[in-house]
């Protein structure tokens, strides 16, 4: 059987698999030792074995971890609430007001944890009661607590990144750099949509009354401080360790889980049972990751053995639609993959096999990287797979209907397109903060 | 019956207990870490074995919970269409993975790792990432136990899957 | 007819570098002399399996070749720093000529014993690497105290005990670290290995010369049952390769370093060499490290000794037979 043909094989076994609704980690895992011992020979659990190995002694992989432990101690450390009531003081005259404060608020939280599940509750847990006590459209509710959730993943720190610098070989800390704007940018195109939505239809965003509004400045000016000023630590704690010198990235998660903790202690927060709770939910999600990260080791393992990054990088690189149509292309493949699949398995399966081709077709590495981070944290938005919108589902009470979830988000993913657009039009937006670092 | 209900008490208390004690590994590594940055940072005396230790908590870490994630089904399924089966549909789709996709490999797979592991005691492997060489092959025994409570748990689910298909009476 | 044989073969070696060329070479030749009867795939570190992975991949078979260095096994036979890399070891020629005409062939045989290979055989060996790349200058012995220096193995241990904080870090990290300042000073490779990788871009100072690896010797593993496929004339013809491969590795490494060398200098780097005399202070902790491990092993003592022996005789040839009049 020719090579082509065993690729085609494998991919189609692969949709097939992944669509019965076994665990993705298994299917991928169990379809590599099926084409293995069928087409290399019983060889391949050597590979298997080292590549498990592999995984383990994988220093980079333990940020991953880190960082979840830091997000639980910050989605429980009561800070987005004090955030919260800090914020909409400020802008809950405003038409769609709370909604443009759970935006900021996303943002800000975006930037001391690394992944959309503590983003998500973190946020939602405050922001949704706030806005259904005070009318606000539920899928306007809904779209803009997941949309800035889903920010948590783009913004730094994020696992997302941490897994992605390693597989493509560019260092973490500079696709940190280059993620900011991005994600910086897609909170305002956030803000600016919930304004003008909610001026044009009032009913999607009531301004709060006058009474609730009518707070001192300098009480205002108070809490603001008094809730920004803990995030700025966090964020200082992290970034700066990564930035200063001090610690590496895996280190720097680390650093941020004490300092979260820290945190919740100083807000009273944190209890021995907290501690608890938040080691097995470490435990939990970091072995979601991992066995995903094994199973797709393993089928890489076979697919090079079998050239199948060759076959692909031919098929792209003979395409006749150019560099450019190329890349539509991959973004488009990379949307559809990400709307109906894991992030993770995308990630860990197809990143490895366009990046060469990208770097080929003569694309700065960095800048691609930036694209398709900010392509692939749509898939956390968009349905039907779509992980901030689990999340969501979990927190939301029996008022708000699993469709009011699935009619927020769409515009939000609209838009994440449109930032995706911009991305691609003003390179920039991605390499401009890495370049101040003479990066 | 009384021996299959044994076994999957068993399989699961096997699963819970490692989750339990593995969860704590990431406090001790985040402590750890704290703790060589301030040793490195303000007294400028590194430690000479935290990067070893890291990468191998960090490793059992990584695997040691896997049988518990099992156990409670939080490994990630693509449920666009499994969500709108039976629960005997389900449990005939898991079974027959079960068989063709899990077992073959990890079974195999714990099977060669024996050898693999017990050539790592015999020379005594020694870690060469560092200077601080420690013994590796504890390290390495931690995969053979962390697939075999991974095997373990999935024959106690194939077996639930099985009883759900002979439409078993008990929950 | 000869049925056509595909082999796979993964280094240790990052891809694009100067000591994959090595690997590269190697498969190259044996598939031009081969005629096209034998062809060697060559895979760079992490595109088929990690750097770390290919000897237990080459014993377990699912490669038929690995290409690494003795030295990088420590941990599975802690004698393997004696036939790869050792500070204060020796420098090409001689160790060539221990190996190739001296007690060594034998012992670098009985070295890989247990590991039932069908072939293990030199395959490169590569001059004297950069000693550091640092953010600070490293002139006198006070220099190294606190100084945090990423390194590993024996020369970790010498340098903590003149007082450097040793920092462990993985090699993929050294780069960025040094840009950070999480490190001082950090080591990698040969100066043309360094200058692909970029270090001259984020390190004022280079430190020279590499007492800490004078010469490094590359080698190739092959599994036996891959091996046992080869008719007795391609096996000479992977012998000869391998050979062939160590001699060009030398000399084309020595030819791209001077241009390395010469391209920092025009960088702006400060090149510096270490005074003789820190070197001698550093080398007699060298040598009281290595007779401790010698003393808890006996193979490392007997491939010392020897070592130690064929050094006497080599630097009594030396001093008479090198000329002095440049
Ligand atoms: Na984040
Ligand atoms: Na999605």
């Amino acid at each position: 059987m020719s090579g082509d043909i065993i690729i085609l094989l494998l991919f189609i076994g692969l949709v097939i698999g992944i669509f019965s609704g076994f665990p993705a980690a298994f299917i991928l895992g169990g379809l590599s030792m099926i084409f293995g011992m069928f087409f290399v020979g019983p060889g391949i659990f050597g590979h298997f074995i080292v590549r498990l190995e592999g995984v383990m002694t994988n220093y980079t992989l333990l940020a991953v971890p880190f960082f979840l432990f830091m997000g639980v101690f910050m989605e429980k450390s009561g800070v987005a609430e004090k955030l919260f009531n800090a914020i909409y003081v400020w802008c809950g005259k405003l038409r769609g007001g709370l909604a443009v404060s759970t935006v900021v608020m996303a943002m800000l939280f975006a930037a001391t944890t690394g992944i959309v599940g503590a983003s998500v509750v973190g946020i939602g847990l405050i922001a949704l009661p706030a806005m259904l006590a005070r009318k606000y459209d539920k899928a306007m509710a809904c779209g803009a607590i997941c949309a800035g959730g889903t920010l948590g993943v783009l913004i730094p720190p994020s696992v997302l990144i941490i897994i992605y610098g390693p597989i493509v070989n560019l260092s973490v800390g500079k696709l940190f750099l280059a993620a900011y704007l991005p994600g910086i940018l897609l909170g305002v195109i956030y803000i600016l949509y919930i304004l003008i939505r909610c001026y044009i239809q009032p009913e999607y965003g009531p301004p709060i009354s006058d009474e609730e509004y009518r707070i001192p400045l300098k009480k205002k000016i108070g809490l603001m401080l008094t809730s920004i000023v803990p995030i700025g630590l966090i964020i200082f704690a992290v970034l700066g360790s990564i930035l200063l010198g001090v610690a590496s990235v895996t280190e720097a998660g680390a650093v941020g889980a004490i300092a979260s903790m820290v945190l919740a202690a100083c807000n009273r927060n944190l209890t021995w049972k907290l501690v608890r709770d938040a080691c097995m939910e470490t435990l939990k999600v970091t072995s979601i990751i991992i066995l995903i990260a094994i199973g797709a080791f393993y089928f890489s393992a076979v697919f090079v053995t079998l050239g199948g990054d060759d076959v692909v990088s031919k098929l792209f690189l003979t395409l006749p639609i150019g560099k450019w149509g190329v890349l539509i292309f991959m973004m488009v493949l990379l949307i559809i993959l990400g709307a109906l699949i894991d992030w993770m398995s995308v990630l860990f399966i197809v990143i490895p096999i366009i990046t060469p081709v990208a770097a080929k077709l003569g694309f700065d590495p960095l800048w691609f990287a930036g694209v398709v981070m900010v392509n692939l944290q749509i898939s956390f938005l968009s349905p039907p797979f779509a992980y901030a919108l689990f999340y969501m589902k979990g927190i939301c009470p029996p008022e708000v209907k699993t469709t009011d979830i699935y009619r927020g988000v769409v515009p939000f993913v609209g838009l994440q397109m449109l930032g995706l657009l911009l991305c691609i039009i003003f390179p920039k937006i991605i390499t401009y903060i890495p370049s101040l670092f003479n990066l | 019956m009384g021996i299959l209900n044994g076994f999957i008490k068993m399989a699961d208390t096997v699963s819970e207990w490692s989750g339990k004690i593995t969860s704590w590994l990431i406090l001790i590594l985040t402590l750890m870490t704290g703790y060589e940055i301030i040793m490195r940072y303000v007294f400028n005396a590194p430690t000479k074995w935290c990067f070893d230790m890291s990468y191998m908590l960090g490793g059992a870490f990584f695997v040691l919970g896997q049988g518990y994630t099992l156990l409670l089904n939080k490994h990630v399924r693509i449920d666009i269409f499994y969500s709108r089966l039976s629960l005997r549909g389900k449990a005939i789709v898991d079974s027959v993975f079960y068989l063709i996709f899990f077992f073959p490999l990890w079974i195999v797979l714990l099977y060669l790792l024996i050898p693999y592991v017990y050539e790592s005691w015999i020379v005594e492997e020694r870690s060469m990432q560092g200077y601080w060489m420690p013994i590796l092959y504890p390290f390495k025994t931690v995969m053979p136990v962390a697939v075999f409570i991974l095997i373990l748990q999935a024959i106690a689910e194939f077996i639930r899957c099985i009883r759900t298909i002979m439409k078993g009476n008990e929950t | 007819f000869a049925q056509k044989i595909t082999w796979k073969m993964a280094s240790s070696w990052p891809a694009g570098t100067q000591i994959q060329w090595a690997a590269d070479f190697f498969a190259e030749t044996v598939n031009k002399t081969s005629g096209g009867r034998l062809e060697i795939n060559s895979y760079p570190a992490g595109k088929l399996i990690g750097a770390m992975e290919v000897l237990e991949s080459a014993r377990m078979g699912n490669i038929d070749v690995s290409h690494a260095s003795p030295a990088y096994w420590i941990g599975k036979m802690p004698a393997g720093a004696l036939f790869g890399y050792l500070p204060f070891g020796m420098e090409a020629i001689p160790y060539l000529t221990w190996l190739y005409e001296g007690e060594g062939m034998a012992l670098y045989q009985e070295l890989y014993a247990r590991y039932d290979f069908g072939l293990v055989a030199p395959c490169g060996i590569i001059p004297p690497e950069d000693l550091a790349w640092s953010n600070k200058p490293i002139v006198s012995m006070n220099d190294f105290k606190g100084l945090k220096f990423r390194t590993s193995g024996y020369w970790g241990e010498i340098l903590s005990s003149f007082g450097a904080a040793v920092i462990m870090l993985p090699a993929g990290d050294i780069y960025e670290s040094l840009q950070r300042k999480v490190l001082d000073a950090g080591e990698f490779s040969i100066p043309s290995m360094d200058k692909t990788l970029g270090f001259h871009e984020i390190a004022k100072y280079l430190l020279v010369p590499g007492i800490h690896q004078p010469s490094t010797i590359l080698d190739i593993c092959v599994n036996k049952k891959s091996w046992g496929k080869l008719s007795p004339d391609l096996q000479e013809i992977v012998k000869a390769a391998a050979q062939a491969t160590t001699m060009r590795m030398l000399t084309n490494s020595i030819s791209k370093d001077i241009e390395a060398l010469k391209f920092f200098k025009e960088k702006g780097v400060k090149i510096h060499y270490l005074d003789p005399k820190i070197q001698k202070t550093m080398y007699a902790k060298a040598d009281d490290l290595l007779k401790q491990k010698a003393a808890k092993d006996p193979f490392i003592a007997k491939v010392w000794a020897s070592q130690k022996k064929f050094r006497t005789d080599y630097n009594t040839y030396k001093n008479l037979m090198t000329p002095q009049f440049e």
